[in-house]
């Protein structure tokens, strides 16, 4: 089992594959693209399996006669191609049909006496290839097996090594070894050159320049948008400097990352967390890029949010035995986002974050807030953290007060985000990306149903201790201080707790208070709930009558409640005020009139129905009896 | 005619503690003026006793409440079973040229004295005296009557001195609160930082926050609010502006030097008070009842002020009160008072600017009984750290004595009524009752018809209440 202190976890049940140490022969090849693992054995047969990491399928394997050894070899997006280089020369493409391999063709490089690097699925039937000289992209065009492969566009110029992000469809060239870039944007049937990016990684001039090599640079996806991280070389200063491709479409420098070890590094990404791993202390550090740093130059410098983790590993033994050991071996190799693989023993995992541990190592609850809100599926661990804090650790209030503020900022930009959606205006896609940052938006509805419903029935559990009762009534005019704050429209369910645990406690002159500085908003179901108080808090009725009367729409019930009251002249003179008086209101006023014994009422009620000529049979024999 | 009023004497008796003819003055257990004929105290005692006896024969339920004279009127008041409280005044008619023949006889016009102001404030001390002593009752079963009378003239000597009770007019007839008129946002602030006190200082009971002599919020119930609202105007806020005048350096601050933005109120007047450090001053001893249980429970009562408000803090008399709880509470307190002070008086200040112009001939007093808010035309009270003196409201007494009237007639019938009265010199004095509320209006307007009175109440009513919902 995975150790319980660490949060950053490898998956339980690991993706198995034919280790590259069963033989010397034996290859394993990675694909980020479409994650899966393909093992090569070569021999008289070269036998070729196809282990899909994500289990979205069974393992394929071909059989294929020995033409010499492979440097590279993938799948096509849709699996139906399988692409091998053995030379720097050409690539080599062969159809899959019923799974078995049909025979081989080639692809040359069009440019003249280069040495081809890679090759590149970028869409279902488009391939790049990537040569010293410059980039060529083909298209693969008419159905199987008529298929041929047409040229559609090349970039020329100098590429030392690249590295590509299937994600954002970008490819980044190094165009020489002192940190010179030319990320080219790949759209169908397209190449369009981007913005130059120079590494520069300060580095002091008398020290020779270090160049930057592929170990030095990982493009990933961080919080949906690409980033470059420029790890340190041995030279430069301990920190791993963050590109982010901006909305105009070029890598500008964003973070910095100071790192506490020296070291080897291994990067992941786990739900937009960067994860360092380092080899010689054997540790993890967790950074996260839009927590709240500190600026220099308007750059954001981040220390590791979390630090010195150690993540375990299990590996299954044959007989059903286990030993665990920890990952930092030199023989892992980390793989965008998630995954790390060992190829000697022949494993693949994916890294995942633990919340809920995360949620006892950070000691300060709005850093964690903040923390919880920008991970995905984050929402129960965030709840769980209030009802810790509010009903079994009973945190301070002012602590909670900034929790509250913390959840509801982001419960704000959230709701504005439906006003832009709704709205016919077109949507700037970045700054619509940007209010987004927040994976989780914890309502109030949300913090009504696991946090405040608890909290009143603990209340009404133990009665007796009035500064935990207190406490009740202070939470939830402080969650109601931070969404007005906000301007957020409080909910009615939240006032109806509120009135409640305030009846609960007896704190009547409180509720009347609250009600006068207008605290509540006013609505027909509270003016409804504080009619039903008065038996118990008289004043509640004037009060019930005022909201009625401020909301300039219940008149009915303004009426209905002066009825109720026997108060059928000042209800009269409220009618006729407002235009109520009428034949459907007449038979229930005269009843009521009679109901009351007072003749003086009786003839009021009478007088006035003959002065508006509403009279009928009905009311005269009424008034007769 | 401006009359002129004095208490004549006043005096608080218990007819068990006599049990004969000779032991009479037992039964004294406070008497005003103090130098009076032993005497006549007994006389006068034994002639409300007799009074009291007399009326009980028309009317075994009520007790009499007043008695007219030619020359005075006695107000009595029975606030526990066999202790009654009761007061002689009189009034003069000042006047100047009515009759030249005999410039030293008085004219007499008791007329003018009206029962339930004082009534009221007979009430009124009483409450007052059980808030900050206790029971009498009680105080004297567990101690003896010497000790009530000791307690009795510490309290009723200071009242006697420092009021003025021919200054006691209509408005002292409600005792009600004036509340702060502040918008839900910076109110939120407030009880959140008042909340926040609670839960840090666990000490700390209650807590209530005024803004000059506006209350904000009180933690308190309403009968208790009422009276310690009351306190705090009546001896707290004169002292704290004398305080202020004179030069800083008392014990307080050389024990506490931190205090930089704002500073305890030390020193404040009380029968019982607490001396738990000589150096720190007293902190007064007030007595809350819970309202569940009828029992009576000891808060030591400590008030901190910084830019233009107050904080006042019930501390439960088991906790000791130490330097150190002194300097954690003025560290916690100071800032944060001061910014939350200075917003509640921007908006202040936005709400009067807004209002200054709407200005209407009439003059009007809102009371409501339910929450015992009050507000008057006089803004001003809002703004400058004074009591609402009847001085400022600006009526003349005539008008006053009606409003009195109207006012008690109230009381005695229909929920709902609406009476207006046009005085000697034309002017208009109305009064209106409706769900518990209670307005008058004084129109200096030479107005005709019964019709326009109504009209121009409805207006005002509109304009100034119009978040509330009368009905007649």
């Amino acid at each position: 089992m995975a150790s319980n202190n660490c949060c950053l976890q490898l998956n339980e049940d690991p993706i198995q594959f034919d280790p590259a140490s069963v033989s010397k022969t034996t290859n394993v090849f990675y694909d980020e693209i479409t994650e899966q693992i393909i093992t090569v054995h070569s021999g008289e047969m070269t036998e070729i399996i196809v282990t899909s990491s994500t289990r979205c399928r069974e393992n394929i394997v071909f059989k294929i006669e020995d033409r010499g050894p492979v440097s590279s070899i993938k799948m096509s997006l849709d699996c139906n191609i399988l692409t091998m280089m053995r030379t720097t020369l050409s690539v080599e493409l062969m159809d899959i049909k019923d799974n078995t391999l049909q025979s081989p063709y080639f692809l040359y490089c069009k440019l003249k006496s280069a040495k081809l690097l890679g090759f590149i699925w970028t869409s279902n039937n488009e391939i790049l290839l990537i040569s010293d000289k410059g980039v060529e992209l083909y298209q693969i065009e008419g159905q199987r097996p008529k298929q041929r492969i047409v040229f559609s566009k090349s970039v020329c110029l100098h590429v030392n090594w690249f590295i590509y992000s299937n994600n954002s469809k970008i490819l980044l060239l190094s165009t020489n070894s002192f940190g010179d870039f030319q990320p080219l944007h790949i759209t169908s049937g397209n190449i369009t050159k981007l913005a130059k990016l120079e590494v520069d990684l300060d580095i002091s001039p008398n020290i020779p320049h270090q160049s930057i090599s592929e170990r030095n640079i990982v493009l990933t996806t961080v919080y949906n948008i690409l980033r470059i991280l420029v790890l340190p070389t041995s030279q430069s200063r301990n920190e791993i400097i963050v590109y982010s491709l901006n909305k105009m479409m070029a890598f500008k420098k964003s973070h910095i990352l100071r790192l506490t070890h020296n070291g080897k590094l291994l990067i992941n990404v786990v739900d937009s967390l960067i994860v360092v791993h380092y080899q010689h202390t054997k540790s993890s550090s967790v950074f996260d890029i839009y927590m709240e740093a500190a600026k220099e130059h308007t750059i954001s410098h981040y220390l590791p949010i979390l630090d010195d983790l150690s993540i375990q590993r299990i590996v299954p033994r044959e007989g059903g035995s286990y030993f665990s050991s920890d990952l930092y071996s030199h023989i892992c190799i980390s793989f965008q986002p998630n995954v790390i693989i060992d190829a000697k023993l022949g494993f693949l995992w994916h890294l995942k974050l633990d919340l809920a541990v995360v949620s006892q190592i950070i000691t300060d609850k709005c850093s964690l807030i903040d923390f919880l809100l920008l991970r995905p599926n984050s929402k129960d661990t965030t709840l769980q953290v209030l009802q810790n804090m509010i009903l079994q650790e009973k945190s301070n209030l002012i602590e909670i007060g900034n929790v509250f503020d913390h959840i509801n900022i982001v419960n704000k930009k959230n709701l504005n985000k439906h006003i832009m959606n709704t709205s016919v205006l077109p949507i700037d896609y970045m700054i619509f990306a940007e209010s987004l940052r927040c994976k989780v938006v914890i309502e109030q509805i949300d913090v009504y149903k696991h946090i405040f419903v608890k909290l009143v029935d603990q209340l009404e559990k133990n009665k007796g201790v009035i500064s935990e009762k207190k406490l009740a009534v202070s939470i939830l005019v402080e969650y109601i201080r931070s969404l007005t704050d906000n301007k957020i429209t409080v909910e009615h369910f939240l006032y109806e707790l509120l009135i409640n645990c305030l009846v609960i406690n007896k704190m009547y002159y409180q509720l009347h208070q609250m009600i006068q500085y207008h605290i509540l908003t006013d609505s027909k179901p509270l003016a409804c709930l504080l009619l039903s108080l008065e038996s118990i808090y008289p004043p509640a009725h004037q009060m019930a009558l005022d909201m009625l009367h401020r909301l300039n729409t219940a008149h009915e019930e303004i009426t209905e409640v002066l009825l109720s009251k026997k108060q059928i002249i000042p209800a009269m003179r409220y009618m006729s005020k407002h235009n109520m008086l009428d034949h459907s209101t007449y038979r229930k006023l005269t009843e009521l009139a009679i109901s009351t014994n007072d003749s003086k009422i009786l003839h009021s009620t009478r007088e006035e129905f003959i002065q508006r000529n509403v009279t009928s049979n009905k009311f005269n024999t009424n008034t007769k009896r | 005619m401006p009359t002129e009023v004095t208490v004549q004497n006043l005096y608080i008796f218990n007819s068990g503690l006599s049990k004969t003819e000779e032991d009479g003055a037992n039964k004294i257990l406070f008497y005003y003026p103090p130098h009076e004929d032993e005497n006549k105290k007994v006389l006068n005692i034994g002639h409300i006793e007799a009074i009291i006896c007399f009326t009980r024969n028309f009317n075994s339920t009520e007790s009499c409440e007043s008695l007219r004279t030619d020359k005075t009127l006695q107000v009595l008041y029975n606030p526990e079973p066999d202790f009654w409280m009761v007061i002689t005044v009189s009034a003069a008619c000042k006047s100047k040229s009515k009759s030249p023949e005999s410039p030293d006889e008085p004219v007499y016009c008791t007329y003018n004295l009206q029962e339930p102001i004082y009534l009221a404030v007979l009430k009124h001390w009483y409450q007052t005296f059980q808030m900050t002593v206790g029971n009498m009752t009680k105080i004297m079963n567990d101690n003896d009557p010497d000790y009530l009378r000791l307690m009795l003239n510490k309290f009723y000597n200071k009242y006697l001195l420092s009021v003025d009770l021919s200054s006691h007019t209509f408005m002292d007839m409600f005792q009600g609160i004036s509340f702060l008129p502040l918008d839900n946002v910076i109110h939120l602030y407030a009880q959140s930082f008042l909340n926040s006190i609670e839960n840090t200082f666990q000490q700390v009971n209650f807590t209530m926050l005024l803004y000059n002599d506006s209350l904000v919020w009180s933690g308190l119930s309403k009968r208790q609010t009422q009276l310690v609202y009351s306190y705090i105007l009546m001896w707290v806020l004169p002292e704290m502006v004398r305080d202020e005048n004179i030069v800083k350096g008392n014990s307080l601050q050389q024990c506490l030097p931190n205090q930089l933005v704002g500073r305890f109120i030390s020193n404040v007047w009380a029968v019982k008070t607490d001396d738990w450090s000589c150096d720190l001053g007293k902190v007064p001893v007030i007595l809350l009842n819970d309202e569940n249980d009828e029992t009576f429970k000891s808060y030591r009562l400590v008030i901190y002020k910084a830019h233009k408000s107050i904080v006042c803090m019930f501390i439960e008399t088991d906790y000791p009160l130490t330097a150190e709880l002194y300097n954690n509470l003025d560290q916690f307190l100071g800032t944060k008072l001061h910014l939350l002070s200075e917003k509640m008086k921007i908006t202040v200040e936005k709400a009067l600017a807004s209002k200054l112009y709407a200005e209407r001939p009439a003059k009007f007093v809102y009371f409501n009984s339910m929450n015992l808010a009050i507000k008057n035309s006089i803004k001003t009270s809002n703004t400058i750290a004074t009591t609402n003196k009847p001085s400022d409201f600006n009526i003349s007494p005539e008008s006053l004595r009606v409003l009195v009237d109207i006012s008690y007639q109230h009381s005695c019938i229909q929920p709902t009524c609406s009476i207006m009265i046009k005085t000697s010199n034309d002017n208009w004095v109305a009064g209106r009752l409706c769900n518990s509320r209670e307005i008058y209006i004084v129109l200096n307007q030479k107005l005709t018809k019964l019709n326009d009175v109504d009209t121009e109440i409805q207006n005002l009513c509109a304009q100034e209440l119009g978040t509330i919902f009368f009905y007649d």
